[in-house]
């Protein structure tokens, strides 16, 4: 008896997966970007996979910001974090995010508003090349307060994204 | 208020001067703040700048820099190695050379290395890098053949440039370790700074608060003192004996004290806030009063405030009217004018006053009552007396027996001690009146001693006691004093120790003193020595007090009106000495007197001598007397000496028989029915009859010094005390008739047969040789002009004196041409043709035969 609940149960959540991933959409074009971790829309891998247009397709944000790595003030456009977490439906108190060459930095859930930092992929009206610390970058509106002028909002600048992690 | 004054501009500059310090503390603290905020401000903004630091992790971006070199390396050499590389490696490489490509376009972009960017050391491999990714781009860009047959290359040119990566890397530290450490200094100095600031503010501000804690100390004694110097001002108003008023600028009362309210009899609470006017000033005084306070508030002159004690009146709740001393002082209360007043209630020392003024009155009067009295009783005692002493005298010159007679000279005795006793208590109340006059007459005390004791001899001797003077030292009889006080004096004295003395002996011993000062009088001592019962020494000071008699039972054994030593110690005072007494009960006592005497030249002594032996002529009197007796008395002493009397009852008869007929003098009596003496005597001397000119001789028992003054003031000649004795009547006959030379046409007796008589043989012979010396030398000079004839005052004086002693020698035509020269000499006029007169007088007057 108790074993065929656990089928049951097993059996329910294997059919239901799919039909939650199809909400998400499948990337179509070359994965820029894979979610991991406790969250809820999940791909084939068990992990949210996005391609360029996919995160094109959400609702999306820009400013414009001068930055400590790069000349001038640049236009930034890009989908807000918080905007991406709920898409996933992530629960948690931290992401992991690292980058193409596996720089690592852990971002707290908390200190995520609804609109800042976003995942940007265009800077000045052009999608970023490698070369140009794309094709994303956490990106947060470094002017508009000086709270976003801190080694750890620095260090949480993370470009180059490749892959967050939701960790509990 | 000049004190309130300076006290006032003492605070006043002390204040400012406090308001300045304040001022510059406050300026220096606000300054230290102002520095402190501003440094902390610094402070902040580095503590920010590191908060916010610009940087990233440059170390981690700079060795990421040479990690993803050696990546690309490892890559290129993977690729390189392989001799048919696979897609996924050829992948790899363009991965990592796109890192590595971005990691520098940081380097070379970042506004993070800019300053870094301009050094050489930096700058120099970087470009060579950045040559390198550019040259590669097209190769890594490629196709996978392309890229393929570039691997060689690029991996060549990378091992070319690991290098200048590596000294990339290595200068950007040490230049961010140094900046690093210049950012670390200038936090540390801020860091200083701040604490330096910190620490001089915190100094200031103890400072500060020690200074505050000091004022506030001083406004908590000032505090103390103020409500200390209040506590006293109320205590000072509430025990103060005056009314204490305060009053504003309208005339309101803002203060009235306990003694006011006792004054006035309002409450304090009735008083206060009432016009002082309606409350205690008087209905009369009300407009003066108005008047004044609109000069006061119009700021005009004020003639009460301010100016000290002025006597008003108030009004008290009752309505009474009463005397005040006032004191109003004017003061500022913050911007108003207040006007303190002082009020004592003088209505009992008024009062007081007044009785004393009344007392003093009633004083005065009784004073006089007692003058009157015995005025009166002088005259009554002695208008008797006269009759019995007079009759007595009378009697005498009677055919009388033996016994008779005895009696007739115990009743004279005892008469005589009467008229002393009345003599003496009239003495004393001339002496308390201040009316003892005393003369300075030249007097030979030789004769006075000799005299007394002759007199007191019989005294003594009924007492069993012996009697003796003499001097001690040398002798200085002649001097000027008044002679019958002196008399009065020893014979008190002497009475005293004759009285007390039983079987014993009484001398008297005179010594003249060394003067006491230059110029100054010689002190004579008169000692009276007895050796009777003596006086217990607790008695000694009370003897000479009025009616002390030593002792009760010798009193009334011996007698006497406890007088005789306080007449002494006062006739002494007057004199200008004093009498005392030592005494040893049992062996006897010593009475002295000490009084300083002038000595007296002996041909004064001359002079006084023949005025009292000069004898009267029968003279043509007139006698107003109105009792009877005294009239019988006085016209038998007359009849003796052979002169006519007429008599007068009355001033008014008298005046009528003197204006009929001319006579040589008048006696008049001075209290009379009709008219009394003093006006007749005026009438007299004021008529048109025949003795407007003669001598008024005054005879009244009232001998006080101002009565004697009153008839000489009434034209009167001459006085004579009652009761009149034969000897005071020739002598003031003698005197009368002398001044006025009425007497010279009658027959003139032997005036050198008097003065031989009464002088003696001796004494009259050196006096008489020496008026002869004086007399030739005087003559000598004038004749031979020895005498410088201008200096007219010298010969004045030199006749005046020879003119003085030839009247006692009786040689009347030498004096009259002496008094001639004199007279021309003192009036300047030529005085030759008088000269030759001296000369025959004084010829004439030696050869008579009277001079032999």
């Amino acid at each position: 008896m108790r074993m065929f609940f656990a089928i049951l149960t097993a059996a329910f959540t294997i059919c239901l997966t799919p039909a939650q991933a199809a909400d998400l959409g499948t990337p179509t074009g070359g994965v820029v970007l894979t979610v991991s971790g406790n969250i809820a829309q999940t791909g084939p891998d068990g992990a949210a996979q996005f391609d360029m247009e996919m995160l094109q397709a959400l609702p999306q944000r820009s400013f414009e910001t001068s930055t400590i790595w790069t000349e001038g003030e640049a236009t930034f456009v890009g989908v807000p974090l918080s905007v991406l977490l709920e898409k996933v439906e992530a629960e948690g108190a931290t992401i992991r995010a690292t980058a193409i060459n596996d720089y690592a930095v852990e971002i707290p859930v908390g200190s995520i508003s609804a609109q800042d930092p976003i995942v940007a992929y265009e800077m000045d009206g052009a999608a970023m090349s490698r070369r140009q610390k794309g094709p994303l970058w956490i990106v947060y509106p470094y002017d508009s307060d000086t709270k976003y002028q801190t080694e750890v909002i620095y260090s949480r600048s993370i470009w180059q994204l490749d892959r967050l992690e939701i960790v509990k | 208020m000049g004190d309130t004054g300076q006290t006032l501009t003492r605070n006043f500059q002390y204040h400012s001067r406090r308001r300045w310090a304040l001022g510059l503390i406050g300026i220096a603290v606000l300054g230290a703040l102002a520095l402190v905020v501003l440094l902390s401000v610094k402070v902040i903004s580095d503590l920010s700048d590191r908060q916010s630091a610009q940087t990233d992790n440059v170390q981690w971006t700079l060795t990421q820099v040479e990690v993803e070199f050696l990546f690309y390396l490892n890559a290129l050499e993977t690729g390189v190695s392989d001799a048919e590389p696979s897609t996924e490696n050829l992948d790899l490489v363009r991965r990592r050379f796109d890192l590595f490509y971005s990691r520098i376009e940081i380097l070379d972009t970042s506004r993070l290395f800019e300053t870094l960017r301009s050094d050489p050391k930096f700058a120099e491999p970087l470009n060579d890098v950045s040559a390198y990714l550019e040259v590669s781009v097209p190769t890594i860009d490629a196709e996978d053949p392309g890229l393929k047959a570039g691997l060689p290359v690029l991996y060549d040119g990378a091992q070319g440039i690991a290098q200048k990566v590596r000294e990339l890397s290595v200068s950007a530290i040490s230049y961010f370790a140094s900046q690093s450490d210049q950012r670390r200094e200038e936090t540390a100095l801020s860091l200083f700074q701040l604490a330096v600031l910190s620490g001089g503010l915190f100094l200031t501000l103890t400072a500060v608060s020690a200074y505050l804690l000091v004022v506030n100390r001083k406004a908590d004694r000032r505090g103390g003192a103020i409500q200390q110097a209040n506590q006293r001002m109320n205590t000072i108003l509430s025990t103060s004996l005056d009314a204490v008023i305060v009053v504003n600028a309208d005339g309101e009362v803002l203060e009235f004290n306990p003694a006011a309210q006792a004054i006035f009899g309002y409450s304090e609470d009735e008083a206060k806030g009432r016009s002082i006017g309606d409350l205690i000033v008087p209905a009369h005084l009300r407009a003066a009063h108005n008047a004044g306070m609109e000069r006061m508030q119009s700021g005009g002159d004020r003639h009460v405030v301010g100016k000290g004690r002025v006597q008003l009146e108030a009004l008290r709740k009752n309505g009474d009217v009463f005397p005040v001393e006032l004191a109003l002082q004017s003061a500022q209360a913050g911007d108003e004018e207040i006007v303190i007043g002082f009020v004592r209630d003088i209505s009992q020392s008024v009062a007081d006053q007044k009785e004393l003024v009344s007392a003093r009155d009633r004083a005065l009067a009784g004073e006089k009552a007692k003058s009157d009295f015995l005025t009166v009783m002088s005259h009554e005692i002695r208008t008797p007396l006269n009759g019995l002493l007079g009759n007595l005298t009378l009697l005498k010159n009677t055919r009388t027996t033996k016994q008779q007679s005895q009696f007739v000279r115990n009743m004279e005795i005892s008469g005589q001690v009467l008229q002393n006793h009345v003599d003496a208590v009239l003495d004393i109340a001339r002496f308390e009146a201040g009316k003892l006059s005393v003369a300075h007459e030249p007097t030979d005390l030789n004769a006075m001693l000799q005299d007394l004791v002759d007199g007191q001899s019989g005294n003594a001797a009924s007492r069993g006691n012996s009697i003796s003077w003499q001097w001690v030292g040398g002798a200085y009889p002649y001097v000027a004093t008044d002679a019958q006080r002196l008399r009065q004096i020893l014979l008190n004295l002497v009475g005293n120790a004759i009285k007390f003395t039983e079987n014993g002996r009484v001398s008297i011993e005179v010594e003249r003193c060394e003067p006491c000062g230059q110029g100054k009088a010689h002190v004579y001592e008169v000692r009276v020595i007895d050796s009777g019962a003596g006086i217990a020494e607790d008695e000694i000071d009370a003897i000479f007090d009025d009616f002390h008699t030593s002792d009760p039972s010798i009193g009334r054994t011996v007698g006497g009106t406890g007088l005789g030593l306080g007449i002494a110690r006062r006739f002494a005072q007057a004199m200008g000495g004093e009498v005392g007494a030592e005494s040893t009960l049992g062996e006897g006592s010593i009475f002295w007197l000490r009084i300083p005497l002038q000595p007296s030249a002996r041909d004064q002594l001359l002079e006084a001598a023949q005025i009292v032996t000069e004898t009267a002529l029968p003279l043509n009197l007139l006698v107003v007397e109105d009792n009877e007796i005294n009239l019988e008395v006085i016209c038998n002493m007359l009849a003796l000496d052979g002169h006519r009397v007429t008599t007068a009852e009355n001033g008014q008869v008298g005046v009528d028989k003197a204006s009929s007929q001319r006579f040589d003098a008048i006696l008049m009596d001075i209290s009379m029915p009709v008219m009394d003496g003093p006006t007749a005597a005026r009438h007299i001397r004021g008529g048109q009859g025949q003795s407007t000119d003669v001598p008024i001789i005054a005879v009244s028992a009232n001998v006080l010094p101002d009565a004697v003054e009153t008839f000489r003031a009434a034209g009167m000649t001459a006085f004579i005390g009652k009761p009149i004795s034969l000897s005071a009547l020739r002598r003031a006959l003698s005197v009368v008739t002398r001044t006025d030379g009425q007497i010279s046409e009658h027959a003139q007796p032997d005036p050198l047969a008097e003065l031989k008589g009464s002088l003696g043989p001796e004494v009259f012979a050196r006096l008489h040789a020496k008026f002869i010396a004086e007399g030739d030398e005087l003559v000598e000079q004038l004749e031979t002009g020895a005498f410088d004839q201008t200096d007219l005052s010298q010969i004045a004086q030199a006749c005046h004196k020879l003119a003085g002693s030839a009247a006692t020698f009786g040689v009347e035509e030498f004096r009259e041409a002496l008094v001639a020269v004199e007279t021309a000499a003192k009036e300047h006029k030529d005085i030759t043709n008088k000269l030759a007169a001296v000369s025959t007088a004084w010829e004439r007057a030696k050869s008579s035969p009277a001079w032999d």
